[in-house]
């Protein structure tokens, strides 16, 4: 009678919860399910406590305490076990895109926001949002071994958070940092770990200083959303704490003093010479310059450039070692693997961390003095040589490679650190400037080896990191043809069920004989 | 040693002479196979109409993200098979201890040379074994042809860890509802509620605004969430000691059962 009550007991409060669970309110069902089936537990708990005393006879006590014992040390090994090894924190990313993994520079900003204050993590969710799970797997992931505290909420339940964060959908994750200067917070709505890097970047509110990039000739624009523009290099310079200012040539016959790095993009036409003075002037105080090229862009920039010891080449880089890409031919849009092992612009990247250009040039470096520095940061495969006609770019077929034609490790991206009076100068020029395209930015590690190039260049050296990466290869988005799973459905999903069920009906009939 | 290889050979006999076990089996290959044919059939459709037409807003010929084979197929199939384990262990739990009780076989058992611990350990372990091969065959189908999507071997391991985890974990569950009663109706129906109410505890949440440490003891408990994380490709040391610890209890349980029973009567 006693387990019958108990049973009753655990019937009513799977359905007082199932009723909780299913309509997300405490109704009279709920409420009388949940509290009959908590009494009817208690209740059949204090019987068999009854009972038991019942059976407390020496003879009865000594297996009994043992037996209790043996139950009490089990529960507090698996309890122990398993908050032990929730410290630890140990465990295996085995996703397909690995994208549990913390990356270097998210841990990085979490320490640093960790220092700063107290930091915490909200996950909004709405009931039934599957994308839940993946974001909670991945803020528990991060929330390890450091101050970040995390907690999931749902929107309904706190309709003041939805009007001050401005939740405007399921799945969102919110960073609310508590520190000196009162509580800011951040707000992701699609919360990949690149996207929430960049959320706690953002509140790390950092001033990495003022870059300015260069206008009036034709150049990147840094407003332009499209693919080929660079709004997208705007926004990260922006998040990674840079004030992006623009300097245009013909408005101002000086490149502003307060200018930490000044970013020069491909001028479609030939820079005037006020705005070629005014670089060499800024480069002669102590300027920073980040320069993308080109092949066979003739703007004055290559003679700056060269003045440095920096001599961009004619042509362009063909690759054989790359494959072709969308229409360019094979060897034409290089994936670069090899790279400075000791260059910070450089680190990290390796042969698995690659990097794609889309029509590069050369260069080639000589030391204006002996003390400067000129170091390749990128090179192309062995196996590269140069096209000396740049119009090969627009050539679908792969160019054929001439006669006796010299294989190297062709520099693609170079930089230079030169003591001056003045001060230091430093310059990054790569050889492709639409590796830094929206386009492309995000593509592999485009994006890590550009930032990297001006926080080397603007001497923000703790900022070099390499960034969280979205994993795309798991959206598998083509149709699984249904002729071929309904014959494997037909051949294992309903035969091996068949073969099951006639043995069962062959063993109950041996039975019956 | 002997004694008790001689009684999971006895178990083994027991289980897979009954016709049972076979149907269990068989719902289980069943199950699966439906529900993956049935969610891949739905994502087909859907992939077409995003394909072809204009769709919430998205322009035509682009398909939103969270369509693909991983998130609207695997997933939800895996999700959906979890939750119907609650219904088919308990069946082939319920028998264990409760038929031996109810036949009075216990009391032969329980004056062989065997510990109560061995008899408890091997029945636990013939039916890990039997839940194993279950999982094993109602998962052939979904990993076959996702396999062809690409979803990559180790991740498919990982699902299929934290699937036959749970499958134990619901089983030994079962095994001490089934040491408690001599009726098998008794113990499938207390396994089918203290499974449920195990699951997932996440709905008393928004009841414990104010009592936080409380909400995550709930959720810690919880069974769904700890299996959701195999589910996403992640293997936490945490969650698999879960899983160990359940059984674990669940084993002491049952012994306690046991002992009850033989000082008791």
């Amino acid at each position: 009678m006693n387990r019958a009550v108990a049973l009753i007991g655990l019937i009513a409060l799977a359905f007082g919860g199932a009723s909780l669970a299913g309509s997300g309110e405490a109704t009279w069902f709920s409420w009388l399910n949940l509290v009959a089936g908590g009494a009817c537990l208690l209740g059949s708990a204090g019987v068999g406590v009854v009972r038991a005393r019942g059976a407390s006879a020496p003879a009865f006590r000594a297996p009994l305490l043992r037996a209790a014992g043996r139950l009490a040390l089990a529960l507090l090994l698996a309890v122990g076990a398993e908050r032990g090894a929730a410290s630890l924190g140990v465990q295996f990313d085995w996703s397909f895109e690995g994208k549990f993994q913390p990356a270097e520079a998210t841990l990085a900003a979490l320490a640093d926001l960790c220092e700063k204050g107290e930091l915490e993590g909200r996950l909004y969710y709405d009931e039934g949002d599957a994308r839940r799970r993946s974001t909670r797997v991945l803020m528990e992931t991060l929330a390890h071994g450091n101050c970040l505290g995390f907690e999931e909420r749902r929107i309904e339940d706190y309709p003041e958070d939805e009007d001050r964060f401005g939740l405007g959908t399921s799945n969102t994750v919110v960073f609310v940092l508590r520190d000196e200067r009162g509580e800011t917070w951040e707000s992701v709505e699609r919360p990949t770990q690149g996207a929430l890097f960049e959320a706690l970047f953002r509140l790390r509110q950092l001033r990495s200083g003022r870059v300015y990039v260069a206008r009036g000739a034709g150049e990147g624009d840094f407003s332009g959303l499209g693919p080929t523009g660079f709004s997208g290099l705007a926004a990260a310079l922006q998040t990674e704490g840079y004030e992006v200012g623009e300097f245009v040539s013909a408005a101002a016959p000086e490149i502003p003093d307060d200018a930490n790095l000044l970013v020069w993009v491909n001028p479609e036409r030939r820079l005037s010479d006020e705005a070629l003075g005014a670089l060499r002037r800024y480069l002669e105080r102590g300027g920073r310059l980040v320069a993308l090229l080109e092949p066979g862009s003739d703007t004055g920039l290559e003679e700056i450039l060269a003045e440095w010891g920096i001599q961009p080449l004619g042509g362009a880089v063909v690759d054989p070692a790359s494959g072709s890409f969308e229409s360019v031919a094979r060897g034409l849009a290089p994936l670069a693997y090899t790279y400075a092992k000791s260059h910070p612009v450089s680190r990290g990247l390796d042969t698995n961390r690659m990097t794609f250009f889309r029509g590069v040039r050369s260069f080639a470096l000589r030391k204006p003095q002996v003390d400067d520095r000129l170091h390749t940061v990128v090179f192309a495969s062995p196996r590269a040589w140069i096209a000396e006609d740049e119009a090969v770019l627009r050539h679908t077929t792969a160019p054929v490679e001439p006669p006796e034609v010299r294989h190297d490790y062709w520099p693609l991206v170079v930089a230079g650190q030169y003591e001056r009076e003045a001060g230091e100068v430093r310059i990054v020029a790569f050889g492709d400037s639409e590796l830094a395209s929206n386009q492309y930015l995000r593509a592999l590690y485009n994006i890590d080896l550009v930032m990297n190039a001006v926080h080397w260049a603007g001497e923000q050296h703790p900022l070099i990191t390499l960034r969280p990466k979205e994993g795309v290869a798991g959206r598998l988005q083509f149709p699984l043809a249904l002729q071929n799973t309904l014959t494997m459905y037909q051949s294992l999903g309903l035969l091996l069920p068949e073969i099951l069920l006639l043995a069962g009906a062959l063993l109950w009939a041996r039975s019956r004989a | 040693m002997i004694r008790f290889l001689a009684l999971v050979r006895k178990e083994l006999l027991v289980l897979f002479a009954s016709p049972l076990a076979y149907i269990v089996l068989a719902l289980v290959v069943l199950v699966a196979g439906l529900l993956f044919f049935d969610h891949l059939r739905a994502y087909n459709q859907i992939l077409f109409l995003f394909q072809t037409s204009t769709m919430g807003g998205f322009e035509s010929g682009t398909i939103p993200d969270h369509v693909n084979l991983r998130e609207t197929v695997f997933f939800p199939v895996m999700e959906n098979l979890g939750f119907i384990l609650i219904g088919l262990i308990p069946m082939i739990t319920m028998r264990v201890f409760a038929e031996e009780r109810s036949r009075g076989t216990d009391e032969i058992l329980l004056t062989t040379r065997l510990s109560p611990g061995q008899i408890v350990a091997g029945k636990f372990l013939v039916t890990y074994g039997f839940v194993v091969l279950a999982m094993l065959a109602s998962f052939v189908y979904p990993a076959m042809a996702i396999l062809q999507g690409g979803i990559g071997v180790q991740h498919l391991s990982s699902v299929f860890f934290g699937l036959s985890l749970l499958a134990i974990s619901l089983a030994s569950i079962g095994l001490v509802c089934s040491a408690f009663t001599s009726s098998q109706f008794m113990a499938v129906v207390a396994s089918w509620a203290l499974c449920f109410v195990l699951w997932d505890w996440s709905w008393l949440t928004p009841f414990l605004r104010d009592a936080e440490s409380l909400a995550r003891f709930v959720d810690a408990i919880s069974i769904h969430p700890r299996y959701s994380v195999f589910a996403e490709g992640v293997v936490r040391l945490e969650d698999l000691i879960y899983f160990l610890g359940v059984c674990l209890v669940s084993y002491a349980l049952a012994r306690f059962a046991l002992d009850w029973r033989r000082v008791a009567g």
